[in-house]
C-alpha cells in the first residue's frame, strides 16, 4: 500500500504543522570495522549512538507554533527538545521521535512568494514506529499455536532459545490472559518456535500485535491561518532606511554537543546476571554551543542608498538591529518577526545587469548569547 | 606464498598457546650492552693518554618487552568462570611467578615472558579495547606466520558494559546527587625483580643458543591496580585519608571503589573488576567548547 501526499500528518511539539511542502527524516547508526592480526576483518561493530535528522520545509500560513520565547526573549527550541511524528494510513502509523533539537532554523522569501520557513532537527534516543504513541501488545489472536495443544508455553529470547523461566505460562495464553511490556517484548526472537516434539511453545513476536494509537500525540490546537503577502512583509533596520526589498533570509545555526554516560548499574545487577538499570542510550546532556550564529541577508532595488565607504565601516564597527516582520495580508494582524539584535553589516555586494534594476545586497550577522546579551 | 613484509592478516598473536584478538603489536628484543673504552697509548698532543673503545660487554641477558592492544572476547577470559581472568592476564595476590612460553608475533616465536600489567578502557558506545604489557627474558626464533580462525566473536562493548563508583561505601549517586561516568580506566601493575643464581649462568653451554642467560627467577614484588574515571562531579569532602568524610569521625569509613562489569555486545557476562582503596586523586577542568570534566583515580595496594 502506498501513502499518497495528502494522506501524512506532521505533527511537532503537540501541533499539526500546516503549510508542510517537503519532510525528509532519516537515521543511521556508525560502525566501524574491526580488524584483528592473523585474522583480518573480523565485523563491523557500532561505535557511535543513533542520531536521526529531520528536515521539514513548509510555507509560512499562520504564526510557527515552534517559535516560542522564554521570559528573556530567547527561543526556547535553542535549549528545549522538541517532539515530533509523521503520521500516516489514518493516523495509526507513525515514525516519531522523542528527543529533537532544532539544529538550523531559516525563513526566505522573495517577493512575489509565501516565505519558506526550514527546519532541521537532530534527533537523539528515541525515534521510529510506535515513538509517541500509546502502545498496547495484545495476543496475536490469529497465530497458529493459539490456543496451544502442547503442555508448556515460555518465551524466547532473541537468539531463539525458548526460556524455561519455570513458570508455564499455558494457562494465560490459552485464556488470552497473558500480557507483556515493551522491555520483554523487545527480547523476543522474531518468530516463535516449537521445541521438544511440538509439546513446548516458546513465544516469539509473532504471537503477538501491536496496536498503537496517536490519538493523544495531537494536543496544542494550531494558531489560525494566515496569508502574507509581499504588501505585508517589512524589514526595518536602525541606522537607515530601506528601499524596496526584493527578497530576505533569515537563519540560525544551532551546533549542540550531546553527551554521552556508560551505562550505570550496581553489582546486584551483576549478581542477578542482568544488565544495567540505566541503560544511557540517549544523550544525559545536550549543550547548545553558543554563540548562536544569525545570518540576515536581504537585497534592495536601488533608489536612495549607497553603498558605504568600507574605510568608514572597518573603524566603526557599527552594531545594528534588524527585525523582519511578517503580517497577515488580509487582514494584517501579526504573524511572526524575526528579530537580529546588535548585528553587523558584514557584506555589501551591487549588481547590475541588462535583465532587471539595480539591486544592493547587504548581509547581516548577530551572534545570540547563553548569558549576556551581545551589545 | 609468503610475502617479504608480514601482513597484519597473516600474523597471528599468541600468548600462552592462546590466539588474541589483538589490534596491535609491539614487540622488542635488545641486548644489554655497556661500552668498554680504556686509558690507551699516549697522545703527545694531549700530553696524557687517550681513551680507546675495546668492546661492548654484554652486561646482562638478552631482554625485550611485547605491548598488545587487543579485543576482551567471551572465550578471553577463564571459562566457566566469568570473574576469573586466565593466567595470560593474571594479576593478582597469590599469582603464579611461572613464565609463560609458546608465544608468537608474527613470524616469531618466544618463551619466557612475564605479564607485567593489564588494562583496559570502557567509553560510551566503544568497543572496550584492553592492553598488556609482558617482560620476555631469552632471544627469539624464527617461525612461519600464521593465521588462526576464530570460534567465538562476542566482543566486550561500552554499549552494555557498565561501572559503578562507591566513595567510601557511599553510592556516587546519594554522594553528588547524580554522578556519570562518561570514561572508565582500568589498569594493573606487577612490579617484578630477577634472581639470578651465582655460577646457574656460567657453564659455557647458555652460548650454545642465543637465549643465554636466563633470570632463575622472576619474583612478584608489588601488585598495584588503579581505576580512573572522568565523571559529571568530584568527591566533596576528600579528607587527608584519602575517604569520602560523609560525617564528623574520620576513622572508620569503608574504601571507596570503583567496579567495571563487562558484558559483550550480545548481553553475555564477561568479566568483573574491582578497584578497592583510597581515592588517589581528583580533578576537574574545563575548557572552551567542553563541558566540566572530574577525574577520579582508586588505587589498591594488592600485595
Amino acid at each position: 500500500m502506498s501513502y499518497s501526499n495528502y494522506e501524512q500528518k506532521i505533527v511537532l511539539n503537540g501541533f499539526i504543522l500546516s503549510g508542510v511542502q517537503n519532510v525528509d527524516g532519516n537515521y543511521g547508526i556508525n560502525e566501524n570495522p574491526v580488524r584483528v592480526a592473523g585474522v583480518g576483518f573480523v565485523d563491523a561493530l557500532i561505535e557511535a549512538p543513533l542520531e536521526g535528522n529531520f528536515t521539514i520545509s513548509r510555507d509560512m500560513v499562520s504564526r510557527d507554533p515552534l517559535i516560542e520565547t522564554d521570559s528573556l526573549g530567547r527561543y526556547t527550541y535553542d535549549e528545549d527538545y522538541v517532539s515530533g511524528v509523521i503520521l500516516y494510513d489514518n493516523d495509526n502509523k507513525g515514525f516519531g521521535f522523542t528527543k529533537g533539537r532544532v539544529s538550523r532554523y531559516s525563513v526566505s522569501c522573495s517577493a512575489g512568494e509565501v516565505p519558506t520557513i526550514n527546519t532541521d532537527i537532530r534527533v537523539f534516543g528515541e525515534l521510529g514506529q510506535y515513538v509517541l504513541s500509546e502502545k498496547t501488545i495484545l495476543i496475536n489472536t490469529s497465530f497458529a499455536n493459539y490456543p496451544f495443544n502442547g503442555d508448556y508455553v515460555y518465551f524466547t529470547d532473541l537468539n531463539g532459545n525458548v526460556l524455561d523461566q519455570g513458570q508455564n505460562l499455558k494457562t494465560e495464553w490459552d485464556a488470552g490472559t497473558l500480557t507483556i511490556d515493551d522491555d520483554q517484548y523487545a527480547t523476543l526472537s522474531e518468530t516463535s518456535r516449537l521445541v521438544e516434539n511440538g509439546d513446548v511453545l516458546g513465544l516469539g513476536k509473532n504471537a503477538f500485535e501491536i496496536d498503537s494509537s496517536y490519538q493523544n500525540v495531537i494536543v496544542n490546537d494550531h494558531p489560525p491561518i494566515q496569508f502574507p503577502d509581499q504588501s505585508s512583509i517589512s524589514i526595518d533596520v536602525d541606522d537607515f532606511n530601506l528601499d524596496a526589498i526584493s527578497d530576505f533570509s533569515y537563519s540560525r545555526a544551532i551546533n549542540m554537543t550531546p553527551i554521552y554516560a556508560i551505562p550505570k548499574g550496581t553489582e546486584s545487577d551483576w549478581n542477578n546476571g542482568s544488565l544495567a538499570t540505566h541503560k544511557n542510550l540517549e544523550p544525559i546532556q545536550v549543550d547548545t554551543q553558543y554563540p548562536i550564529e544569525t545570518d540576515i541577508n536581504f537585497t534592495m532595488i536601488v533608489d536612495e542608498y549607497e553603498i558605504r565607504q568600507i574605510k568608514d565601516r572597518i573603524q566603526s564597527a557599527p552594531k545594528s538591529n534588524v527585525v523582519i516582520n511578517i503580517r497577515d495580508a488580509k487582514t494584517d494582524n501579526f504573524i511572526n518577526a524575526f528579530t537580529g539584535h546588535n548585528v553587523r553589516l558584514i557584506s555589501e555586494s551591487i549588481n547590475a545587469s541588462i535583465e532587471g534594476e539595480m539591486s544592493i545586497s547587504l548581509t547581516y550577522k548577530g551572534y545570540d548569547t547563553y548569558h549576556n546579551p551581545v551589545t | 606464498m609468503s610475502t617479504p613484509f608480514l601482513r597484519f592478516e597473516d600474523g597471528k598473536v599468541t600468548i600462552g598457546s592462546k590466539d588474541l584478538l589483538v589490534r596491535s603489536a609491539n614487540l622488542s628484543i635488545s641486548p644489554d650492552l655497556q661500552v668498554e673504552r680504556v686509558y690507551g697509548k699516549l697522545n703527545k698532543d694531549l700530553l696524557g693518554a687517550s681513551t680507546d673503545f675495546v668492546k661492548f660487554a654484554p652486561t646482562g641477558g638478552v631482554r625485550g618487552q611485547l605491548e598488545i592492544s587487543f579485543l576482551i572476547n567471551s572465550d578471553t577470559f577463564s571459562e566457566g568462570n566469568t570473574n576469573n581472568i586466565s593466567r595470560l592476564f593474571e594479576i593478582a595476590e597469590g599469582m603464579s611467578e611461572r613464565p609463560i612460553h609458546t608465544n608468537v608475533v608474527g613470524r616469531y616465536a618466544f618463551n619466557h615472558m612475564y605479564l607485567r600489567s593489564f588494562g583496559f578502557t570502557m567509553s560510551p558506545f566503544q568497543l572496550i579495547n584492553a592492553t598488556a604489557k609482558y617482560d620476555i627474558y631469552g632471544s627469539i626464533e624464527k617461525t612461519v606466520d600464521k593465521r588462526f580462525v576464530y570460534t567465538e566473536k562476542n566482543f566486550a562493548h561500552g554499549l552494555k558494559s557498565f561501572g559503578e563508583m562507591k566513595a567510601s561505601a557511599v553510592s556516587a549517586d546519594t554522594m553528588a546527587g547524580r554522578f556519570e561516568i562518561t570514561n572508565l580506566s582500568y589498569s594493573i601493575m606487577v612490579d617484578r625483580k630477577i634472581h639470578s643464581h651465582i655460577r646457574d649462568n656460567e657453564h659455557t653451554s647458555i652460548n650454545t643458543k642465543a637465549t643465554g642467560a636466563l633470570p632463575y627467577r622472576v619474583s612478584v614484588e608489588s601488585i598495584e591496580a588503579e581505576m580512573a574515571i572522568e565523571a559529571n562531579e568530584m568527591v566533596d569532602s576528600l579528607n587527608s585519608y584519602g575517604d569520602y568524610q560523609y560525617s564528623n569521625a574520620a576513622k572508620g569509613l569503608n574504601d571507596s571503589s570503583i567496579n567495571a562489569y563487562l558484558y559483550s555486545l550480545e548481553g553475555d557476562q564477561i568479566a568483573k573488576f574491582s578497584c578497592k582503596g583510597k581515592i588517589q586523586s581528583q580533578s576537574m577542568s574545563v575548557s572552551e567548547g567542553s563541558h566540566a570534566k572530574s577525574n577520579i583515580i582508586v588505587r589498591q595496594i594488592i600485595k
